[in-house]
């Protein structure tokens, strides 16, 4: 049998060291996602050089391997420090934390790791059904419904990523104005090089990602260095089985489908994520209870609303980037990094140019969801530990790492400045309290739109019916509008 | 939510825009065979002018809207200043070691510039009274050498080398 689906399958499971590379893999995410400010991006920043010499789907593997543990094990700091470890995991405390203040630390970990579980193999079912159906679309799409998806991609964006539409707006558009910089598309006339050789490619989406995310966090723990702050870490954990019992798993079944249902919707829309889909589902799970005055107090439904969301977002958030090349959050934004370096470029051809590479994602992606499951269950004692690890020694040693990540990339210094630069205008977007989310979509959506708003600009002069030839994209652009004007409308709502 | 940084925000993003603008004049437009509509210079012209717009809104924002929330930390005195950069000495020294890394990365090489680095950085994140240099410069050493011997010698991935040729 030599079908993609065989040899995607089978390129994984049965390769021994593509095993290691996704336990490893959990592993070190876990790692990074609990330690509050290390990230799931991080990690795959972080370890996005050490794949530069692997195949495709051995690398591949690593990073989703990285991106799954990485989500996961914010919920370990949540519930022991009362601290997210990542976004994804803001509402894992509201009730996760209260129940370990309440003797119940085993129940809320063995549960958050357990329903983890169950909503990333969610996500990553529905990953497997609908990607493929999409990229048979998406195949159809040409120049007019990429304009309308690209439109559409970053009103979304703006529209969910803050309260205050003018300063989502600038960084959308900023953004898009840091991707103008190179050879423009189609005619490759050179735009702000101002002499440099170096520009001429325009700025690297590692580079920029890099500076946005780990040089930032840097300062941000730079700033608060003088306040000297400590934990205080529960290290007293003890998990017996899974931590609850069947009868409890069973009464969390609808909150566990509902929030999975919200998580993976979440995921597929580009920019938003782990962070909102955990508060969304916490706040679904809490409107829909018999009992909602108990949420907040240390009740097992909120631990399971948001960890169930926030891992089924990881399936929803691969849905667009492999068959659409438009990432749905941070993390999938360096994953498109990671298959461009690995010469896999997504969008509705991936299927028929990538198609083992792709099942073989899918199958790492069921693999690191148990090794995610063993590793947590297994490893509770020592990630308590890891939480002791001083930053101060931690971060200099990552931002090095992102430095060989960049350079690594193109073999050349000049990016370093690049990861600097980025880095000062991503603190200055958090000084102008300026939400960074919509610029790294500016910044991929920005070329896309570009590149087709200038074909449809050709076409249309060829023929000014053409557009109305193209439904879908008619349709995009419709609810573009819809999703514009009702942002518009929530946003004066909320100014008065 | 302070609008007087509203109000800055919005006139370094006009300040900004209004130079991204006028550098547009220097793309070269293809006007051969095949040029679309649209030219190269279009979209910068575009995002340019929406940034333009934006500023000068969060500029009316700010200033229709100013509260005093915010006021304490605008630097905008000399003494304010030194204050600003006294009190975030480390994030200044953060940026200035990333520079001086990038500077030196060339002629040190990675494995000196990455040791000096980490441990610079090490005693800039660690409280004063806490530094402990001497480890700071194990940690350095020991993680530059590997980093370098993990890269270079097992993934092949090539480091700048330096004068001294690591």
């Amino acid at each position: 049998m030599s079908s993609p689906l065989w040899t995607g399958f089978s390129s994984v499971a049965l390769d021994p060291f593509i095993l290691l590379l996704i336990f490893a893999g959990v592993a070190v995410g876990i790692i990074f996602g609990s330690i509050p400010g290390l990230t799931a991006t991080m990690a795959v920043v972080m370890f996005l050089p050490m794949t530069y010499t692997m195949t495709p789907i051995q690398g591949i593997s690593t990073l989703v391997a990285l991106y799954i543990g990485g989500i996961s094990g914010g919920l370990i700091s949540a519930i022991l420090l009362n601290i997210p470890g990542t976004p994804s995991s803001v509402a894992t405390c509201f009730d996760g934390s209260p129940m370990a203040k309440k003797g119940e630390a085993g129940k809320a970990l063995g549960a958050g790791i357990v329903f983890s579980f169950l909503g990333t193999l969610l996500g990553v079912a529905v990953l497997v059904v609908v990607s493929p159906l999409l990229a048979k679309v998406a195949i159809q799409f040409g120049a007019y419904e990429y304009c309308a998806l690209s439109l559409f991609s970053l009103s979304m964006v703006i529209a969910l990523s803050g309260r205050d539409l003018a300063k989502g707006l600038i960084s959308a558009v900023l953004g898009a104005v840091w991707a103008t910089v190179g050879l423009a598309p189609i005619d490759s006339k050179a735009r702000y090089t101002f002499g440099f050789i170096e520009l001429t490619a325009g700025f690297k989406l590692l580079v920029f990602l890099i500076g946005i995310f780990a040089i930032t966090e840097v300062i941000r723990f730079a700033e608060e260095v003088r306040k000297d702050i400590r934990y205080d870490i529960r290290e007293d954990v003890k998990v017996r089985g899974f931590g609850f019992s069947f009868r409890e798993f069973r009464s969390q079944f609808i909150n566990m489908i509902r929030s999975a249902v919200i998580g993976i919707g979440i995921g597929i829309l580009p920019g938003i994520g782990g962070g909102v889909s955990c508060m969304l589902s916490y706040t679904a799970a809490k409107n829909s209870s018999r009992h909602p005055e108990k949420f907040g107090t240390g009740i097992l439904d909120g631990v399971v609303a948001s960890e169930t969301a926030n891992n089924a977002s990881i399936g929803g958030a691969m849905i667009p980037l492999l068959s659409l090349g438009i990432p749905g959050d941070a993390v999938t934004a360096m994953l498109l990094g990671g298959l461009m370096v690995h010469n896999v470029a997504p969008g509705p051809l991936i299927f028929a140019k990538s198609g083992a590479t792709v099942y073989g994602i899918f199958v790492a992606m069921v693999i690191a969801a148990f090794a995610m499951l063993v590793i947590e269950f297994l490893g509770l004692r020592v990630f308590t530990k890891i939480l002791r690890i001083p930053k101060n020694y931690l971060l200099p040693i990552i931002v090095v790492l992102c430095c060989v990540g960049a350079i690594g990339d193109s073999n050349r210094v000049f990016d370093v400045w690049g990861i600097l630069f980025f880095g000062l205008i991503g603190y200055g977007f958090i000084k102008a309290q300026i939400p960074l989310t919509p610029m790294i979509l500016g910044f991929i959506l920005g070329p896309m739109f570009e590149l087709n708003l200038r074909k449809m600009s050709q076409l249309f002069m060829m023929n000014p019916l053409s557009f109305a030839e193209r439904p879908i994209a008619i349709g995009f652009f419709i609810v573009t509008a819809a999703v514009v004007v009702l942002n518009i409308r929530a946003n004066r709502r909320a100014l008065d | 939510m302070s609008f007087s940084r509203d109000r800055i925000t919005g006139i370094v993003l006009s300040a900004f825009s209004l130079l991204y603008l006028f550098f547009s004049k220097d793309i070269k437009v293809f006007k051969g065979s095949g040029a679309t509509p649209l030219t190269s210079a279009f979209m910068p012209r575009f995002w340019g002018t929406c940034l333009l717009i934006l500023g000068l809104l969060l500029i009316f924002r700010g200033g229709f809207r100013r509260t005093d929330d915010g006021k304490a930390d605008r630097p905008s005195t000399l003494a304010g200043q030194k204050k600003w950069l006294s009190d975030n000495r480390e994030v200044v020294l953060t940026f200035v070691l990333i520079g001086v890394y990038s500077a030196f990365l060339p002629f040190l090489g990675f494995t000196i510039s990455s040791a000096l680095f980490i441990f610079g950085q090490i005693l800039i994140l660690t409280p004063p009274g806490k530094r402990r240099p001497g480890t700071a410069l194990l940690v350095g050493i020991f993680f530059a050498v590997l980093i370098d011997s993990v890269f270079v010698k097992l993934i092949g991935v090539l480091l700048p080398k330096g004068i001294l040729g690591f």
